[in-house]
């Protein structure tokens, strides 16, 4: 998995490398939809908004030097344009209200919060087999083996298998992640 | 918060969530937790069960392949004018390499003739298998032998007739089940049998280029079908050109004998043989066999070629499209030698240099004009 944190990664993105632009849309491109969904609840106009705000992204990538900009720079620009739509959509007024309530940054942050779980969640999914991934979805659902077990018409033990598997699957994602966590830690400690 | 503190504790969440979680981390997300009242609710917000179920079906309403496909569709001409900023550098440097090379090598046996040399980085090779029930392997590297590879024999076992496909831009050599080799070209498509029983071997060249080294078998002729020709051979090497956009089938026999179906004509080796699709009719005229075989080793080399033919050789093995300003131009006549394996972009530039033509590219679309 190409950490998003790296600095190269930003550095050929400026550069035009479309491989930097690939890993920078897989990371954010279903955090952003979700994002926009809330608001705007037909899908195939929020693909459109979000294509859209990648193109831009694009289109400007000379501009960004680091992460954080490229983050906010798509979060600000699917906001303004669910506000656009809401104009001509004549969006709910108490939906207009929490919006311009996401202006205020701690909640802004919660929102990139809650997003990076879900992508995290939704990445770690995406790797699994068909079989595992629908009996891992069930479970962080808050499904217990044995509801699984039953609604699958299979044993608990392959429950049980599946899950193990899963969770392997898991540890192999995040195996780099890991060291950067690590290191992370250390800096940041060796920073106070 | 910065985003990077933000997916660092969303990590953190993840972990808890999935309970992969460490001890010291679990202490860093608690002492988070304690730090904001609000984060505390967040904690409790985010790893709700319900809420994660429809997110989870919110993520499934997008199609992260498509929008991406879409997306690089809009984005790849402003990457391709990229490119050509970087080549304009480059071709400055190549026309003075090239202006000196012309003066060395001066083509004397014509006047109208431009002369082009040059070496460069791979174009990568690939093919695609597909059996009777349509199962499509993808061939990485090179080569790939039916007699001795192991590798998709479950896959394969189950069809008696098998198809390989080098598309644009790929090159591709095949072992055949009898030990003959065949080196395909681009936009090449060929069948034939996972092996070979009965009395004669026979593959078909549906379409495009390919070289073949026959193994020797006199008990076992080896037949080349199409369309609209039979090649009968008896242990041999020849290359055959039949690309579906072109009337010509032209075979070139470099050694042993070939026999035509249309006339019975026997080839000999250095002969070369043009049948016409739409005539009918079948003419044969001694030829260097190196310009029509070079390919194989990488090579093009072209003796008083006419543009439209050099420019469709291209247009295969770099998937471009040319389109010509006037009809006129397809008529000039160019000699040279390259290396295959080049950027296109790089003879194109050589030949920009020969001060003819001129080329502007639009999206995949070159245009030919007159310089």
């Amino acid at each position: 998995m190409v950490t998003i944190k790296d600095t190269i990664l930003i550095k050929s993105f400026n550069e035009g490398d479309p491989v930097a632009f690939k890993a920078i849309f897989d990371h954010y491109y279903k955090i952003l939809c979700s994002y926009t969904y809330h608001f705007i609840h037909t899908s195939y106009v929020v693909d459109d908004i979000v294509q859209d705000i990648f193109v831009a992204l694009w289109n400007r990538r000379e501009r960004f030097d680091c992460i954080e900009k490229i983050s906010s720079f798509l979060f600000v620009s699917a906001r303004n344009a669910c506000l656009n739509h809401s104009k001509h959509e004549q969006m709910k007024a108490e939906k207009l209200k929490e919006f311009v309530a996401q202006t205020d940054e701690a909640v802004y942050d919660d929102y990139i919060i809650m997003a990076e779980f879900d992508q995290k969640l939704n990445h770690w999914l995406e790797s699994l087999p068909t079989e595992c991934r629908k009996i891992i979805d069930m479970s962080v659902s808050g499904m217990k083996n044995d509801e699984i077990a039953k609604s699958l018409n299979i044993s608990v033990n392959t429950v049980k298998n599946q899950k193990v598997k899963g969770f392997k699957i898991l540890k192999e994602l995040y195996k780099d992640e890991y060291l950067t966590i690590l290191l992370y830690i250390f800096t940041t400690l060796s920073a106070k | 918060m910065t985003p990077k503190d933000c997916e660092h504790i969303a990590h953190l969440l993840f972990l808890a969530y999935t309970g992969e979680i460490t001890s010291e981390q679990k202490e860093e997300l608690t002492h988070w937790q304690k730090e904001d009242k609000h984060h505390m609710d967040l904690y409790q917000i985010i790893m709700n069960h319900e809420r994660i179920r429809s997110e989870r079906e919110i993520f499934l309403l997008f199609n992260q392949q498509r929008a991406w496909a879409k997306i690089s569709q809009k984005t790849y001409r402003k990457s391709k004018m990229l490119y050509t900023r970087i080549l304009r550098y480059t071709a400055v440097f190549i026309c003075l390499t090239c202006v000196s090379v012309y003066f060395l090598y001066p083509d004397k046996s014509e006047e109208k003739t431009e002369i082009a040399e040059l070496f460069l980085e791979p174009i990568s090779p690939k093919a695609i298998l597909q059996n009777e029930q349509d199962v499509r392997i993808s061939l990485p590297g090179q080569c790939y032998s039916i007699k001795d590879s192991n590798n998709h024999k479950k896959q394969l076992e189950t069809s008696e007739v098998l198809r390989i496909y080098v598309p644009k831009g790929g090159e591709f050599e095949l072992v055949l089940a009898d030990g003959t080799h065949v080196w395909m070209n681009s936009e090449t498509e060929l069948r034939f049998p996972r092996a070979f029983t009965g009395d004669k071997r026979q593959v078909e060249l549906v379409s495009g280029e390919a070289y073949f080294d026959v193994t020797k078998d006199k008990t076992k002729p080896f037949i080349v079908r199409n369309k609209d020709l039979d090649l009968t051979v008896l242990g041999t090497q020849f290359n055959i050109q039949n690309y579906s956009d072109e009337h010509e089938i032209i075979t070139t026999l470099v050694e042993g004998a070939v026999q035509l179906s249309s006339n019975k004509t026997i080839l000999h080796p250095g002969e070369q043989a043009t049948y016409n699709k739409a005539t009918r009719e079948t003419q044969v005229e001694t030829v260097d066999t190196e310009l029509f075989t070079a390919w194989r080793e990488g090579r093009l080399i072209f003796k008083s070629t006419r543009l439209e033919v050099v420019l469709k050789q291209l247009s295969r093995w770099y998937d471009v499209k040319f389109e010509y300003e006037e009809e006129g131009l397809k008529d000039l006549i160019f000699s040279g030698k390259m290396k295959k394996y080049d950027n296109g972009n790089i003879i194109l530039g050589i030949l920009k240099a020969t001060g003819k033509i001129d080329f502007i590219q639009q999206d995949s679309i070159i245009h030919v004009k007159k310089q």
